[in-house]
């Protein structure tokens, strides 16, 4: 514990001890209170059954004693009853519920005549008053048996001591006596409250360490909620599954309708493919290989896939029997998908380093075969039968051309200058290049565009780049017809473009492949492939997402997103 | 017949320079071909063409400084550039217009249509300045 909670700890002891002072004090003030009431009436009954006859000095007279019983009974009770009602708890009530228990004893000895037994009653209240573990009430009580005794010794010594002539001093005696049990009582009241305080102590400490306990689960459940990292411990006797709130909630499991799980329930969420793996896996431990790492995934509640990556060991009887095993749950899902445009990032940029490096070599020839097949395609008349192989050998070469531009692209050697662009002009100049083919396929393009500029900095080439090898993916999966939409919306963040058809759509199987360079569904000839790879790599140029969304039969919808804020250069 | 334009041709792929002359003499101009950049910077001191059409990449002196050596000796000479590839080591494509003052900057392989108009739009303005 450091100082400050030490200190808080002494501080909160204290308070605990005195408020449980309090309490007894209080409690001891309610049974005083029943106790002198009933006293009293056993006085009366006392006075009227047993001693009817006062003693008055030597002289018994009738009637006195029921007398005295009732009013100086009334007398010794009022002021402690009152101060019980108004001032429980106080120490001015402690002193004269003292002084007046014992001037019931003192009344109850002069009622049975100073009977040697009735002497006890002192022995008796002084042990009821020590309950208080405040030995201060002693005081009184005692002072006031020393008192009595010593007066009556002299004025009515029967009262006191059953006999007409006792020795002046007895009342000494007497004194002695309570002197004797108070040195007793005083250590039990110095002990009684040391054992108090020791209580308080603990009963703080505990507090302390139960919120230090809070604090530092809470620091916990913290700290895995931000790593997105779940623990867990499994007991294979009792088969339960302890887990943290943050696997709770990476497994989308609500704790509060399910506050504990077996393995078999567990399992359940794991992706039926990956359920093997589990078992293999707990099947292959050993005690010399105790500890795992796994990978599986997850299907949410909510049909949602997460990938996990789990890290654990086993903990072994004394058999070397697998009792149980514990470990981690990550949630490394966006991890998985970063790590996935990173590597299709990289498969581009090495295309684009090998298309650099070899450039040259292949453009020069290329040149030369370009330049003769064409000029000799002006030269050569129509109907020559070197006419159809000269046209085949420009189309090739063109199309090589083309291919090796593309390539090029992803060298990232082109211009990286970027410019403030407005998407719905860029948007509008597009059109007017593909208008003619999609016409041609009778496909009607039409335009929903944000009503302000959405200004965006970008490089203009490579934006138009993605806006016609859009338009074109979208128009050969409308060879029949359709509608081709343009939608655009801004906010101060992003601005957003949606391509959308109303074409064949994109079978699921291959929507994960279609960003990769030279995939494609048209047919040898047609494409190259890297349409929309190049699409994917300038958007993560300009530090924006793109995402499909398809039906087979009913359409597609790329959706892209741009940041509007500055981007000075293009990655 | 009025007198041929004489375009100087500068490239060190010889592929290149026969194309050059089998594309454009029958367009009536008047070729002479060199392979390499101090080659280019002595026919041009040499003899006044209408014309230098030049590779960016050549041995001995690329184009570049061939470029700026031609327009010391002839600050009005229009040069055609060519370049095989984008890879722009010094940045030289991007530039070559607006800073070394090359009338253009062509990518290999250039398309007939292409090259004709560039060589037309060059020979033009030439005329007209």
């Amino acid at each position: 514990m450091s100082a400050t909670a030490t200190t808080n700890t002494a501080i909160r002891a204290q308070q605990l001890y005195e408020e449980s002072l309090d309490h007894s004090y209080r409690q001891i003030d309610r049974m005083f209170g029943g106790l002198l009431i009933s006293q009293w009436i056993v006085a009366i009954v006392l006075a009227l059954v047993f001693s009817p006859y006062a003693w008055s000095g030597r002289v018994r007279t009738i009637g006195s004693h029921v007398e005295a019983a009732l009013f100086l009974g009334a007398l010794f009770n009022a002021l402690p009853l009152v101060l019980i009602r108004m001032r429980p708890g106080w120490v001015g009530t402690r002193m004269a519920i003292a002084v007046a228990q014992i001037l019931w004893s003192c009344l109850l000895i002069h009622l049975t005549g100073g009977r040697l037994e009735t002497h006890f009653h002192i022995f008796g209240s002084l042990a009821f008053l020590t309950f208080y573990r405040d030995w201060r009430v002693l005081i009184p009580a005692t002072l006031v048996v020393v008192v009595d005794h010593f007066l009556r010794g002299i004025y009515w010594p029967e009262s006191v001591y059953g006999i007409t002539n006792p020795e002046w001093w007895r009342f000494l005696e007497h004194g002695s006596w309570i002197l004797f049990l108070d040195f007793f009582l005083i250590l039990a009241c110095i002990n009684s409250t040391k054992e108090m305080r020791e209580i308080a102590m603990r009963r703080a400490e505990t507090e302390q360490f139960a919120k230090e306990l809070e604090g530092k689960t809470a620091q916990l459940s913290q700290a895995q909620r931000v790593a997105r990292m779940g623990s867990w411990e499994w007991d294979m006797a009792a088969d339960k599954i302890n887990g943290s709130d943050e696997l709770y909630r990476i497994f989308g499991i609500n704790k509060n309708r399910t506050p504990t799980i077996n393995m078999a329930q567990l399992i359940a969420l794991i992706h039926p493919e990956n359920r093997a793996l589990i078992q293999q896996t707990i099947d292959s431990l050993r005690p010399q290989t105790n500890e795992f790492v796994l990978e599986y995934r997850i299907v949410l509640p909510n049909g949602e896939i997460r990938q996990i990556l789990a890290r654990g060991a086993a903990r072994w009887g004394s058999d070397d029997k697998i009792i149980g095993l514990l470990g981690t749950a990550e949630d490394v899902t966006d991890r998985k998908e970063l790590e996935i445009k990173l590597r299709q990032s990289e498969k581009l940029s090495a295309i684009g380093q090998l298309a650099g490096g070899i450039a040259h070599e292949i453009n020069n020839p290329l040149a030369v075969i370009l330049g003769f097949s064409q000029a000799l395609d002006r030269r050569i008349p129509n109907g020559d039968p070197l006419r159809a192989p000269i046209e085949a050998i420009v189309r090739e070469a063109i199309r090589c051309k083309d291919l090796v531009r593309e390539l090029l692209t992803f060298s990232r050697t082109e211009s990286k200058i970027t410019e403030p662009l407005d998407l719905n002009e860029l948007i509008r100049s597009t059109l007017v290049l593909i208008a003619s083919q999609a016409n041609m396929q009778n496909v009607v393009i039409k335009t929903e565009l944000a009503d302000d500029q959405l200004i965006f900095f970008a490089n203009q080439t490579q934006i138009q780049q993605v806006l016609v090898n859009l338009s074109t993916n979208a128009l050969d999966a409308m060879k029949s017809g359709g509608t081709l939409t343009f939608r655009t919306r801004g906010s101060a963040q992003e601005i957003a473009l949606e391509v959308s058809d109303t074409g064949e759509g994109i079978p699921e199987k291959i929507r994960a492949k279609i960003f990769e360079p030279f995939f494609t569904t048209k047919e040898v000839g047609k494409g190259t492939g890297l349409g929309l790879s190049l699409v994917y790599e300038i958007v993560q140029q300009h530090r924006g997402s793109i995402d499909i969304d398809s039906k087979v039969g009913t359409g597609t919808i790329m959706s892209i997103k741009f940041p509007t804020k500055e981007n000075r250069e293009v990655s | 017949v009025t007198n041929p334009k004489t375009i100087l041709v500068a490239d060190d792929s010889i592929g290149i320079c026969d194309m050059m002359v089998y594309v454009l003499e029958p367009l009536g101009f008047k070729i002479v071909t060199v392979h390499s950049g101090t080659d280019a910077v002595q026919a041009v001191t040499e003899q006044a063409f209408d014309l230098v059409i030049m590779d960016v990449h050549m041995p001995k002196m690329h184009g570049p400084e061939a470029l700026q050596k031609i327009l010391a000796i002839r600050p009005q000479q229009r040069v055609l550039m060519m370049s095989s590839s984008a890879d722009s080591t010094f940045g030289f494509e991007q530039r070559a217009v607006a800073e070394y003052g090359a009338f253009a900057c062509l990518y290999k392989p250039i398309e007939f249509a292409e090259l004709v108009k560039t060589i037309e739009d060059a020979l033009r303005q030439r005329s007209d300045g």
